[in-house]
């Protein structure tokens, strides 16, 4: 009985193992046996060794600078991006009226596909006549270039970022919602006021949606690519300063048609984003409570 | 009983899976084939828009080559400008590639270097049906990749209202760089601190250095010049034309406008025929053209001219021949000078600039700046040229957002680096 139903287990996973095989792990070996040749994506490719890789660190100024840029654009729009979202959570968790259409708000423009929202926000960053200088101007404080401007494109794209926090939002709302309420009252019973319920309760009892979320906003966040092409045309301007490592490694492929350089990058960033997920449940792993833990 | 139940729907998933294969693969070999039964062929042609106007203009030749040639159908494959190589390149290696391809010269280097194009040397073409060094425009090392369907370069359009309204006398054929300025001074106007009309709406970089006798690789594809005296000449004058004496936007000032010209914000612009039919309709004010004003090497300007490839996977080769030869030597030619104003490249078509639809009053400069040679070829054809074009540009936006204070010590630090890099001189 328990080896036709191990057997039975297999063949339902088929149709996945199947597709994992074939639209995954093969072109993923395929991708690293290309990143030790000079494939063009035309014609044939020769093998090169440790080539590609040696070029990357030591010849490739826009290798760190694509590095760098996406780094910077993590370690800012990440957490950003976590507390902006919960903060949503739990201020839509209350018992307010209309609860429905405030939350339907907040979660729409996470709906709204990229390339639409970029290409709005071009227009609200406009220096001349965009919204965002024109509420700047209001209030006397100093106007920007944003997408314009080396210093100023990166945070810009964080901002834009944050305009999508409502994708987060909606996972913290289902963790918020499991919290027990027996809890709370137990707490109030002992004179515990609003922020050490906040403290004490509500962030330790969602810290396993909050993990959740900071893992795959790390993943997303590294993979920045859509926003910054359409926001610098295509090019990572001004000055290279929205050059995003995906993005670079899109060019490498498709633009200059390096596909073995182009998956050499790829294969970095997978050893990169692997090892920073890894340090993640080191540090942060053992304090997050699930349920149906032991 | 719960075993057999676990097998049938085993094999239903199987059956499913394998289904969704076979359908996927169908799907795609049945759009390949175009015709869907019929013996009908399909071509496919990458193209480009160059406005609203002359995209739908150019399919009446292809509607008039279709009447030709029944059993032949032409559809067109558009992809934007400055997106254009990527498409084609991505196209011809996922197996998709079209049948025939439009190629900006600059990119012409690389597709040849790619092996993408086919090679048409052997092909039964009619070399006396073509002007003098129109043939050669398509050559790569002797061998034929693509023929030419229109040779033209780019004039400077401008707003005859705006002159008139500025008391600026119009600008003569053998005007220079200080005539420009001097002109675009008094053309920008402001109000309130805000310009709301700016002289020029952009000078591309790229004719400002064939004025000057400047460019990014010299034409033999040796050497790098893009910090020559007369290359940073140019850019210095492009970026002070936005950054000192403000009669162009900055990038900043233009982000999101398109045409500014049309649109009555900008008193010139670069314009080549094929912008003639969209300006004529468009346009509310008064225009004409006029030769690129001169720099140190005179009133020249870069040759502007449309190479068409055939791609090398084709399955109708003989078809897209029979199409590219109707493009750029046959009918096509004759049909091109009365939708889309496209300059001919045959003989017989030579005295028929200055009468092409929507030509401006001043067509005749452009047919004399083409007949007496004031147009330079200046995107070397060796395969690594577009992908230092690509490295250089950022550095000359970043010259023109900056204000270029150190315009000669950023362009010697990339020409250096790209000497290095692609081991030229």
């Amino acid at each position: 009985m328990n080896k036709s139903r191990t057997f039975l287990f297999y063949m339902f996973i088929l149709p996945w193992l199947i597709g994992f095989f074939i639209f995954t792990a093969g072109p993923m070996i395929y991708s690293l046996y290309m990143s030790f040749t000079d494939f063009s994506g035309l014609g044939t490719a020769n093998w090169v060794g440790l080539e590609n890789y040696k070029k990357l660190f030591t010849e490739d100024p826009l290798f760190w600078q694509s590095l760098w840029n996406t780094i910077f654009y993590t370690i800012f729009g990440v957490p950003l991006g976590l507390v902006v979202g919960y903060m949503l959570a739990v201020l839509l968790n209350a018992n307010v009226k209309f609860m429905g259409v405030f939350r339907t708000i907040f979660y729409l423009p996470s709906l709204v596909p990229t390339v639409a929202s970029s290409l709005l926000w071009i227009i609200i960053f406009q220096p001349d006549f965009g919204i965002a200088n024109a509420i700047l101007d209001f209030f006397h404080l100093p106007t920007s270039n944003w997408l314009l401007s080396e210093e100023m494109v990166k945070p810009s794209l964080i901002i834009m970022s944050l305009w999508g926090a409502g994708g987060g939002m909606v996972i913290y709302l289902a963790g918020l919602q499991s919290v027990p309420a027996s809890l709370y009252e137990a707490a109030e019973l002992d004179g515990a006021g609003r922020f050490k319920k906040f403290w004490h309760i509500t962030v330790p009892m969602t810290s396993n949606v909050i993990f959740f979320n900071l893992i795959m906003g790390l993943i997303g966040s590294f993979q920045i690519f859509t926003q910054a092409y359409v926001v610098s045309s295509g090019n990572g301007g001004p000055n290279y300063k929205s050059l995003f490592y995906v993005f670079y490694l899109y060019q490498d492929a498709f633009k200059f048609f390096k596909m073995g350089y182009a998956s050499a990058l790829a294969w970095i960033l997978f050893i990169i984003i692997l090892i920073f997920t890894l340090i993640q449940f080191k540090v942060f792993g053992r304090k997050v409570y699930y349920e149906y833990d032991e | 009983m719960g075993k057999k139940k676990g097998l049938g729907i085993l094999v239903l998933s199987l059956i499913l899976v394998l289904s969704a294969f076979m359908t996927g693969c169908s799907g795609s070999s049945s759009d390949s084939a175009g015709g869907g039964g019929s013996k009908d062929v399909t071509l496919r042609i990458l193209v480009w828009n160059n406005n609203p106007e002359g995209t739908k203009l150019e399919g009446e030749i292809f509607k008039a080559f279709e009447k030709e040639n029944p059993g032949i159908k032409v559809k067109q494959v558009y992809a934007p400008y400055d997106k254009f190589n990527d498409k084609f390149l991505t196209m011809s290696a996922g197996g998709d590639q079209p049948d025939l391809v439009w190629i900006q010269p600059a990119a012409f280097g690389q597709f040849v270097g790619k092996n993408v194009l086919m090679d048409l040397s052997d092909k039964k073409i009619d070399k006396d049906a073509y002007m003098p060094n129109v043939l050669e425009l398509g050559q790569v090392k002797g061998k034929q990749y693509a023929l030419i369907r229109d040779a033209s370069t780019f004039q400077l359009g401008y707003n005859k209202d705006m002159f008139d309204a500025a008391g600026v006398p119009y600008p003569k054929d053998d005007w220079t760089w200080d005539d420009f300025l001097a002109a675009a001074k008094k053309l920008t106007k402001q109000k309130n601190g805000k310009t709301v009309q700016f002289g020029m709406e952009n000078f591309y970089t790229n004719e400002l250095l064939v004025e000057n006798g400047g460019g990014f690789v010299s034409q033999d594809g040796n050497s790098v010049i893009v910090d020559s005296p007369e290359s940073i000449e140019a850019i210095q004058f492009g970026s002070d034309l936005i950054n000192k004496h403000h009669v162009q936007p900055t990038s900043a000032q233009s982000q999101g406008l398109s045409n500014m010209f049309l649109a009555g914000q900008a008193a010139m612009k670069m314009m080549g025929p094929w912008d003639w039919a969209d300006t004529a309709k468009n346009a509310k004010f008064k225009w004409d053209v006029v030769p690129l004003p001169a720099g140190k090497a005179g009133n020249v300007s870069a040759a502007a001219y449309l190479p068409i490839g055939i791609g090398k996977g084709t399955k109708h080769p003989e078809e897209a021949f029979k199409l590219l030869t109707f493009l750029s030597s046959g009918k096509g030619q004759d049909m091109q000078i009365d939708t889309i104003s496209a300059v001919p490249v045959v003989k017989r078509n030579s005295d028929k600039i200055e009468t092409m639809k929507n030509a401006p009053e001043n067509a005749k400069s452009l047919a004399a700046s083409l007949a007496n040679g004031k147009t330079v070829m200046n995107a070397p054809y060796i395969p690594e040229y577009a992908e230092i074009a690509n490295k250089i540009q950022p550095v000359i936006d970043n010259i023109n957002l900056k204000g270029g204070k150190d315009t000669e010590k950023q362009l010697k630090k990339i020409a250096d680096q790209i000497r290095k890099e692609y081991n030229l001189k």
